[in-house]
């Protein structure tokens, strides 16, 4: 009964809506089949026969006048020829005449094929994960957690943590949201009594602290921290500080007094001040000398050790998420980002002069506690709250009215009673164990938080969809699916309002949706989301660059490498530019430390801001340097893995995995001269097995080895003493004698890149990964957003138009 | 060792920081019970970790047999005499530096004293405790579990060639998968009990209670749900049930644990604050969730660290201004080894009050807890000042239900703790062939004469 579905598919389909795409109505003429067999027979069946099976694609014995009969095998063709990948470096090639007339006819077919049987996936059920389990709670209950440490990490497929298939259930993680339920739902209504608890932010000992630390801090101050803290209760709290200490245990930089500002969402709430003080004489100023004749004085060592034990406050604080920050204020006699003295690794370890600097900040409490307060989730929480004199009927009317509203939200859809009555008879067995009205909905809200309905998206066929088919999702799925694509969490309101009146799919109804879901703040997460994952940005996190090689490297600078990505990318998305400037933006943003590192002037402080880049390899994702450090090893630099990033990430053409027993990279020559990294990688191309994918990978390295492995600038290797040669030819035989002439190379693929950027959209966007019926969509979104440069926007549009987001296939 | 210097954290300490959030606690609110119906109380394995070895002289007494006698070291601990079997003459010989090696003079031997394998190239051995973890595991809800002292970042540094985590803890549940150790009560407390403020019976009650109403929601929304999903979606929600079945189970022996009256043993207990500032308020709080951990059989297996191998902890409360390991480099300076001598007896007396409570709780059968235990302190290095491995304190209590002969003093000539390893595999009946499976482990065969 659902064959007629097909119909109104088409109808709407972007596949017929773009602006003309390139049709094959009839069959290709049997002689233009005859001339492509010959192409292939002449370029590609050497290799690629019965008997070589190489890559394992028999092009001798594949039908190229009947694509359809295998289009997976023919879209992985597609793809190479349009990069013009193959055949390989150094074989002959076909003119680019010949390559254009067999592209245009294998996409033809293949898309041709798509039209008339559209194949849209089937989406499985779908867990929410940390991220969007963090973000839900935070549009449902107006609460900020700390979701990592509540629940565990979430594997990641296809390079995305939306993927489903990674996203299992297993008993521990039902532990952990059932844990997590009664934490969120304990904060978020404001636990009836809390024994003081005691939580310590570290401040991580590899930051410098020597400048402002953070926005949140005020100007003038230098190092220190701010952390948002959820406060329980209203109620007194103690503000600790324990300030850095050496490894010998005394405490750094006591000799002069210093002040250190301890504020509460801004506001000072203290000037302590610390050092100074003088009990006698002091021992040496490098502690690991335990020369007796130099030892100080007892006195003067006790406070050495613990001066700050007096550094705690405590204060009366409303309840509520506040920003705690503690800050010394700076006195302006040290130049800000000059570390004084420079010392050696193990010096610096024993070392007690120099600033001082905070090793972490405890809040303590509450003490006294009074009411849970006036925080915006209980805000969001009581609509309504029955009066001292309301009888049980009023009340449980009230707590009705509060779950079905934020049942409604958590469930994505309408709310039954069959949905409302379990939790009801939850708010009963809260209030009927001596808690008040307040302990029944945090009970029933526990158990809220805890359905399978909260945490897992799921979509059905539709009653008697026929099997196989594809069929349009509903309104209410269309709009969970928009909200996680777009803002990593549930619908609002508006959403459903518009999905439950059933006009969702009206076009301009959803265009209006999509582009106020753009310009909504929420949408910051999709940026930062899918950008953190697909640009290598979570990876700059656990990169570890080996202090003996760089020195220079610290936590600063990884921070601002983090930024930059992030900041940049934001703006690429939030100024909507084209994909193609992926490749060459000459704008990037900074802050002191990274203007340092990036060899830039007139750059100082801790603000970031957006600057042209300084020299034109810079420019554009390849030039930012925690890429280059995250596809880096510690102590070197890696073509290969930047060369397999670019193919996997901006080329879709992922080099298969290595076969194993690879040997190591040689250091030396025979004769124990230091090699280069290019001499010492053409040892190891020398082997016949290791050639194919490194020739595709390498050259697109070495044209990046001006960037060391932290991503700065070099034209000499420091261990080799020769200069860098960033000369190569390009897997497409185009040959290139330096960053600049490879990255003009690359850019003649920026169509492709385009095609990569939709198949990373669409994976993020589907929760599965991409199969070869796919491909069409795809290569129908990049032409549809052409009119448009291929605008960031134009591209998601194309995504949320597309039969695969619209329209699910009916299981088998 | 506190990391000051501007090094970036290892990606193996990385991996030991996520490993510490994937190590997935338990349940809130959940007291398993002791096995219901079981005769016999289960038989609990404990590790104490003595850091930086002992002064010798202090610790090791020089009669044998049941006539030892109790040195000043042992003195805090002399009421557990008849309770206590010395071991003395044990090397750890897969500690000493291979051809051409020099430094890892505290990682060696603390990343082998489990192991019985020098550590090399990031990979050490699977450690004892984690044999046996292995071996009963699915008995208690937690494998095992893994104490400290020190804080997580003064493991950091690197100590010639050696990283910080080869000294930060003692457990290894594979050759390259260290397991860090937690120093905060108040996250012992929850892995171990969850989100609750106490452990007297009238809040478990009441948790119990709650818990059991929002499975029933949960369970009544699976179900519906199983009932009108697509077929080839239905694993997923599978999986759902299993772990809801799985907490329902634990529910279940909870229950029966509060109907039994069980849970009023443990009234008085309730959720630490955090991490005190005293070092010794600290040890108790931390022991005391050792205590708990066997009390409640949430794990059979634990292991403690009184201090990272190599600490440098100012031990101000006993007047020790200068850190543990630059004390323990005293040269033969007296004023030095006092205040060693000091920290040694210090920690003895810790470790009383721990072994205390353990030998003052019965158990279902009327033994004590401590008679259903094996728990052996003792350290990586005898004398710290020359970084001696050879002849380490070691010291067994608890009677292991009879397979521990204690009140005596056992010599042996150089023989590898990694027998002693071996016959502890022996009493928990868990195979050797992973702790042998390193081609360079030091074990030579199970120790005799323990029992």
């Amino acid at each position: 009964m659902f064959r007629f579905l097909v119909l109104p598919l088409l109808a709407g389909s972007p596949l017929l809506l773009g602006p003309g795409p390139v049709s094959a109505t009839e069959p290709a003429a049997a002689e233009a089949v005859a001339g492509y067999r010959l192409l292939l027979d002449r370029h590609c069946v050497t290799c690629h026969n019965r008997a070589l099976r190489t890559a394992g694609v028999m092009l001798d014995l594949a039908d190229v006048g009947d694509v359809a009969a295998d289009p997976a095998l023919w879209e992985r063709v597609v793809t190479k020829l349009s990069l013009r990948a193959m055949p390989p470096v150094g074989a002959p090639r076909p003119g680019e005449a010949d390559y254009r007339a067999l592209l245009a006819y294998l996409r033809a077919e293949l898309d041709r094929r798509a039209q008339t049987a559209p194949d849209p996936g089937r989406a499985p059920i779908r867990r929410l994960n940390r991220t969007e389990y963090a973000n839900a709670i935070r549009d449902l209950l107006d609460l900020d957690i700390d979701a990592a440490a509540l629940l565990p990490a979430d594997n990641v497929g296809q390079g995305f943590d939306t993927v489903a298939e990674a996203l299992s259930l297993s008993p521990l993680l039902m532990e952990r949201y059932l844990f997590a339920a009664g934490r969120v739902s304990r904060l978020a209504v404001g636990p009836g009594a809390v024994r003081p608890g005691t939580t310590t932010y570290q401040v991580s000992a590899d930051l410098v602290q020597a400048e402002r630390a953070s926005e949140e801090l005020p100007f003038g101050s230098r190092g220190g921290t701010a952390v948002r803290h959820y406060f329980p209760l209203d109620g007194e709290y103690t503000l600790g500080v324990k300030l850095q200490r050496n490894q010998e245990g005394y405490i750094r930089g006591l000799k002069r007094a210093h002040r250190l500002d301890v504020r509460i969402d801004n506001e000072r709430i203290a000037l302590l001040t610390v050092g100074g003080e003088t009990h006698g004489r002091s021992g040496p100023l490098f502690t690991s000398n335990q020369n007796p004749m130099y030892a100080g004085d007892p006195a003067q060592a006790g406070y050495e050790f613990g001066a700050d034990e007096a550094l705690e406050v405590r204060v009366t604080v409303r309840a509520g998420p506040r920003v705690v920050g503690v800050t010394f204020v700076d006195s302006g006699a040290l130049p800000t980002g000059v570390l004084e003295p420079a010392l050696t690794l193990s010096d610096i370890g024993s070392y007690k002069g120099g600033e001082p600097a905070i090793a972490s900040v405890t809040v303590t409490g509450p003490f006294d506690p009074g009411g849970p307060g006036a925080t915006p989730s209980r805000e969001r929480i009581f609509s309504c709250r029955p009066g001292p004199a309301a009888s049980a009927a009023a009340a449980e009317a009230c707590a009705a009215d509060i779950l079905g509203r934020l049942a409604r939200l958590a469930y994505r859809r309408p709310i039954g009673s069959p949905d409302l009555e379990p939790l009801l008879a939850l708010y009963r067995v809260g209030v009927g164990d001596g808690a008040d009205f307040d302990g029944g909905i945090q009970l029933a809200l526990e158990g809220l938080l805890a359905t399978p309905d909260f945490l897992l998206r799921i979509e059905r066929d539709p009653a008697g969809a026929e099997a196989g088919a594809a069929y349009p999702v509903s309104d209410l799925e269309l709009a969970s699916r928009l909200s996680f694509f777009l803002w990593n969490s549930i619908p609002d309101a508006e959403l459903l309002d518009v999905a439950e009146r059933g006009v969702l799919r009206d076009a301009a109804v959803l265009d209006a949706q999509v582009r106020r879901m753009l310009a909504d703040a929420r949408f910051d997460r999709f940026i930062g989301n899918f950008g953190d994952q697909w640009l290598a940005v979570r990876n700059v996190d656990i990169a570890t660059p080996n202090p003996r090689y760089f020195p220079e490297f610290d936590e600063e600078l990884r921070i601002a490498l983090k930024e930059e990505m992030r900041l940049w990318f934001a703006s690429q998305v939030r100024e909507d530019r084209a994909v193609e400037e992926l490749l060459t933006s000459d704008t990037t943003f900074v802050n002191g430390r990274l203007a340092r590192h990036y060899g830039m002037d007139g750059v100082r402080g801790e603000r970031y801001r957006p600057v042209a880049v300084n020299r034109p390899e810079r420019s554009g994702v390849l030039g930012k340097g925690g890429l280059l450090l995250a596809t880096s090893y510690n102590n070197r630099t890696s073509p290969v893995l930047r060369g397999k990033w670019v193919l996997e990430n901006l080329l879709d053409m992922p080099p298969p995995p290595p076969p194993p027993d690879v040997p190591a990279l040689e250091v030396t020559d025979a004769g124990g001269e230091a090699l280069t990294l290019r001499q010492a990688m053409e040892q190891h191309r020398a082997n016949i097995v290791c050639a194919g994918c490194h020739k595709l990978m390498d050259p697109i390295g070495f044209a990046l080895e001006h960037f060391d492995a932290i991503g700065a600038y070099r034209v000499r290797y420091a261990d080799a003493d020769a200069p860098v040669d960033a000369s190569g030819i390009l897997f497409d035989g185009t040959g290139f004698s330096d960053t600049r002439e490879f990255r003009s190379r690359l850019e003649v693929h920026s169509d492709w890149v385009a095609h990569t950027v939709v198949k990373k959209l669409l994976t993020y966007a589907l929760g599965r990964g991409l199969e070869h019926y796919d491909q069409p969509v795809v290569r129908d979104i990049v032409r549809n957003g052409a009119p448009a440069q291929q605008t960031w926007s134009s591209l998601i549009m194309g995504v949320v138009r597309s039969v695969p987001f619209q329209y699910r296939r009916a299981q088998q | 060792m506190k990391v000051l210097s501007r090094k970036t954290l290892s990606r193996r300490t990385f991996l030991r920081g996520s490993g510490a959030s994937l190590a997935l606690p338990f349940l809130d609110a959940m007291i398993p019970a002791l096995a219901a119906d079981a005769a016999r109380p289960p038989l609990r394995l404990g590790y104490i970790y003595l850091p930086i070895g002992r002064i010798m002289e202090d610790w090791t007494p020089t009669r044998t047999g049941r006539e030892f006698e109790i040195t000043p070291s042992l003195e805090p601990l002399a009421g557990f005499r008849d309770d206590m079997l010395l071991v003395s003459g044990l090397d750890i010989k897969a500690a000493d530096l291979l051809p051409g090696e020099k430094g890892g003079t505290h990682a060696r031997p603390s990343a082998a004293y489990l192991t019985g394998v020098h550590p090399y190239n990031n990979s050490v051995g699977i450690s004892v405790d984690q044999v046996v973890a292995k071996a009963i595991r699915g008995d208690t809800p937690l494998a095992s579990l893994e104490l400290g002292l020190d804080p997580a970042e003064w493991a950091g540094g690197n100590e010639v060639d050696y990283d910080g985590f080869y000294r930060s803890t003692i457990s290894w549940r594979t050759a390259t998968t260290p397991l860090p150790t937690e120093n905060d009560p108040r996250k012992v407390f929850e892995r171990l009990f969850g989100d609750t403020d106490s452990l007297d019976s009238e809040t478990t009650r009441r948790r119990i209670l709650r818990q059991t109403s929002i499975l029933d929601v949960v369970n009544a929304r699976a179900r519906a749900l199983m009932a009108s999903v697509d077929a080839s979606d239905r694993y997923r929600l599978e999986e759902y049930f299993d772990g809801v079945r799985e907490i329902e189970r634990r529910i279940q022996i909870a229950e029966a644990r509060d109907a039994r009256g069980e849970t009023a043993a443990l009234d008085g207990f309730t959720r630490p604050a955090g991490i005190p500032d005293s070092y010794a308020e600290h040890a108790k709080l931390i022991l005391d969730m050792m205590f708990l951990a066997y009390r409640t059989n949430m794990t059979r297996v634990v292991a403690f660290m009184f201090g990272h191998e190599g600490t440098n902890r100012n031990y101000l409360e006993l007047g020790a201004q200068d850190g543990h390991h630059s004390l323990s480099h005293h040269k033969g300076d007296t004023q030095a080894i006092d205040l060693l001598r000091k920290i040694d007896r210090h920690q003895s007396e810790l470790l009383a009050a721990f072994l205390e409570r353990m030998r003052a709780t019965r158990e279902i059968d009327g033994s004590s807890l401590l008679e259903n235990s094996i728990i052996i302190a003792g350290s990586a290095l005898s004398d710290g000042n020359n970084h001696l491995h050879n002849d380490v304190p070691i010291a067994i209590f608890g009677q292991a239900q009879g397979r521990v002969g204690t009140g005596r003093h056992l010599r042996f000539d150089a023989e590898p703790l990694s027998n002693l390893h071996l016959a502890v595999l022996d009493m928990f009946g868990a195979p050797a062939d992973e702790y042998l499976s390193n081609d360079t482990s030091d074990a030579t065969g199970i120790l005799p004469g323990l029992g």
